[in-house]
């Protein structure tokens, strides 16, 4: 009897040995492949060593009855399909087949049996239990690929965090499931000038991530080949032409290509079909979506001889030092509530204008993200990306105010905690407060974030450190895309005595003891897939 | 960090310079387990030592706790500042015998 061109694997378990005997002489020669056993725990060794196709299962037995075995199989193996064999009498109430159905994988057959009934049962059941294995191997593969595709795509992307010497960018970037047709990235022209793109590609998934990798490398190859004068309209046209002819008119896409000229502070844009920027204004603190004229185009990959021209659709905005930019996919603002309300453009405008209003951290992506949710709008339709970016003031010329990107390397968290140490000598010549900062940043990164991010493949920074010199304290704030950890609030006591256990207490509790006693108030929070972690340092005099 | 070592009237003094942390513990104990278990007398000169943090203090511990298990000590010798504070702010200088001096460190077996 074989089942999709194979043998079946059978054990049966029966404390009847006679019963068992009968049951090979009745199966010897019908290609089934059968173990016998007579006791629940020899039956538990013998799957875990064996392939098997299905369990045939003897419910009264002396030592560990049918459903007590069938327990042990499933915290083994959840699908291996088991028929029971059982001369017992259901009762009235059916109390029997209820039991035995109560797993979707066990079968009921009542003893005395017919044998072809068996074997019909047997070859369905193992018949069902091959393909459905078949199912879950394809998808188990598929889920493996996607996972591979989205490390891939990220590795695509800017880091979450940049900061270059003339501006930072943070992004926020989640795929409805795994992979995105989102894209952006932020690619120098010429010193202090950058060409940004953001772009949403029809639909999402495999298709649309395709599309993605494949426009993130023809942007990147257009960018390299033209000059330091790079128009915002020559990219457009190419990008359509890639669309309409390379790819057939198959797919569009939607996106902002701008230009940011941090030496002059002005940002010039045209957005093909895509939302506009959103700007903050420190000064008012209002916060704007920008393109007063209306002006626009339409979508890349719509017209085949379409002409995007920079005079009539490029929009120049004229900004501060403390403006900032915020991009966004439409996937944020169709985000939707239970009674499938979306979110819409004004909603999202004030959600960002309070979290700006909250914090001008370059987190603000995160809190906004974090602010829609609490909001209640919680569904998800397509893919959701937000770009946040500023220029770099604080490495120019804040001198109570610190930024520090890092990769989570011990060698290069060492060089921020001495960084740290030599910003807080040059600006308040206390070289307490110093250490005690040096040292709470080396405990932090060293024990608890690089425990966190163990298994961060992407190369380039993942910790945001901000350092603030307040008149009677200092506040550190680090952002991290760690695993979710919470501070433990009642560490053990920092005293001689943490040395005693000294290997133990190296990887558990030394360094909270530690960082407890430097810093008095300690926080922990998580927008999204991003950690939080505050701490306040009074300081001394 | 860098390691350096001689002998002083049957005490090895080990000078450490440069910053111990979690990337170069490891060196610090191999070089302690070059004399062990012949040698059992001990003085870490830190007059070089610009910072350690939990984990070089760690190891620094374990090559105290060695010494001891083979009937001898380890002595600290001319803490600088800044190192002195992280001995402070971890306690740590309460489990040690910490001296001005190597001089006096050597003295005190």
């Amino acid at each position: 009897m074989k089942v999709y061109g194979r043998d079946i694997k059978l054990l049966a378990v029966d404390s009847e040995t006679v019963n068992l005997l009968l049951l090979e002489e009745a199966l010897k020669d019908k290609d089934v492949d059968i173990d016998c056993c007579s006791v629940g725990g020899e039956a538990i060794e013998l799957i875990k060593k064996n392939n098997y196709d299905i369990v045939l299962l003897d419910i009264v037995m002396p030592d560990m009855d049918g459903f007590e075995l069938r327990k042990l199989i499933r915290a083994y193996d959840q699908y291996l399909p088991i028929i029971c064999l059982t001369a017992i009498i259901d009762t009235i109430h059916n109390d029997l087949i209820e039991k035995i159905s109560a797993d979707q994988a066990t079968y009921y057959m009542k003893k005395p049996f017919n044998l072809d009934r068996l074997l019909n049962m047997i070859k369905s059941v193992v018949k069902t239990y091959r393909s459905d294995d078949e199912t879950r191997k394809y998808y188990t593969t598929l889920e493996e690929n996607l996972d591979l595709a989205s490390e891939v795509q990220h590795l695509l992307l800017p880091n979450w965090i940049m900061m270059k010497e003339d501006f930072i960018m943070s992004s926020l970037y989640k795929p409805v499931y795994k992979i995105s047709g989102d894209i952006f990235d932020l690619t120098k022209v010429s010193p202090g000038r950058y060409f940004m793109l953001l772009g949403d590609i029809a639909g999402h998934g495999i298709q649309a991530a395709l599309y993605m990798s494949a426009i993130h490398a023809l942007v990147k190859t257009l960018i390299m080949v033209s000059d330091d004068d790079i128009k915002l309209d020559d990219i457009l046209n190419r990008l359509n032409s890639f669309f309409c002819v390379d790819m057939q008119k198959k797919n569009y896409m939607t996106c902002l290509v701008a230009l940011f000229d941090f030496n002059i502070n002005k940002l010039t844009f045209i957005s093909a079909g895509h939302l506009s920027f959103f700007m903050h204004d420190a000064e008012s603190g209002e916060v704007k979506l920008l393109n007063p004229e209306n002006k626009g185009a339409i979508p890349v990959g719509w017209v085949n001889d379409y002409v995007f021209n920079c005079k009539t659709e490029a929009v120049e905005i004229d900004f501060d030092d403390d403006s900032s930019f915020f991009g966004i996919t439409d996937g944020i603002i169709e985000m939707s509530n239970e009674k499938d309300a979306i979110l819409g453009i004004e909603k999202f405008r004030l959600l960002l204008e309070k979290s700006v209003a909250d914090t001008i951290s370059p987190v603000v992506p995160y809190y906004v993200c974090h602010a829609i949710e609490k909001a209640g709008y919680t569904n998800i339709e397509d893919d959701v990306c937000m770009l946040m970016i500023k220029k770099n003031k604080v490495l120019k010329d804040e001198k109570n105010h610190l930024h520090l990107t890092a990769v989570p390397d011990i060698l290069h968290t060492d060089f921020m905690g001495m960084e740290c140490e030599h910003f807080i000598i040059k600006n308040t010549g206390d070289e307490k407060l110093a250490v005690e900062l040096e040292l709470l940043l080396n405990e932090f990164l060293n024990n608890i974030l690089m425990h966190g991010l163990e298994k961060c493949q992407q190369e380039g920074p993942k910790i945001l450190v901000d350092l603030v010199i307040n008149e009677d304290e200092v506040v550190l704030k680090i952002w991290d895309k760690g695993k979710p950890w919470t501070f433990n609030t009642n560490p053990i006591a920092i005293d001689e005595n943490i040395w005693d256990d000294n290997n133990k207490l190296a990887t558990a509790g030394r360094g909270m003891a530690i960082i407890k006693s430097i810093a008095g108030k300690v926080e922990c929070n998580r927008y999204g897939d991003l950690n939080e972690t505050s701490f306040i340092i009074k300081r001394e005099g | 960090m860098k390691l350096k070592s001689h002998k002083k009237n049957d005490v090895v003094i080990i000078e450490i310079s440069g910053r111990l942390n979690a990337v170069n513990v490891h060196l610090l104990k191999k070089k302690f387990q070059e004399f062990c278990p012949e040698e059992n007398s001990f003085v870490f000169d830190l007059t070089s030592l610009e910072y350690l943090d939990s984990t070089g203090l760690g190891g620094v511990v374990s090559c105290l706790k060695a010494a001891t298990n083979n009937n001898g000590d380890l002595k600290i010798a001319c803490l600088q500042n800044k190192t002195k504070m992280v001995f402070e702010i971890t306690r740590a200088y309460k489990i040690f015998d910490i001296f001005e001096d190597v001089d006096s460190a050597v003295a005190a077996f």
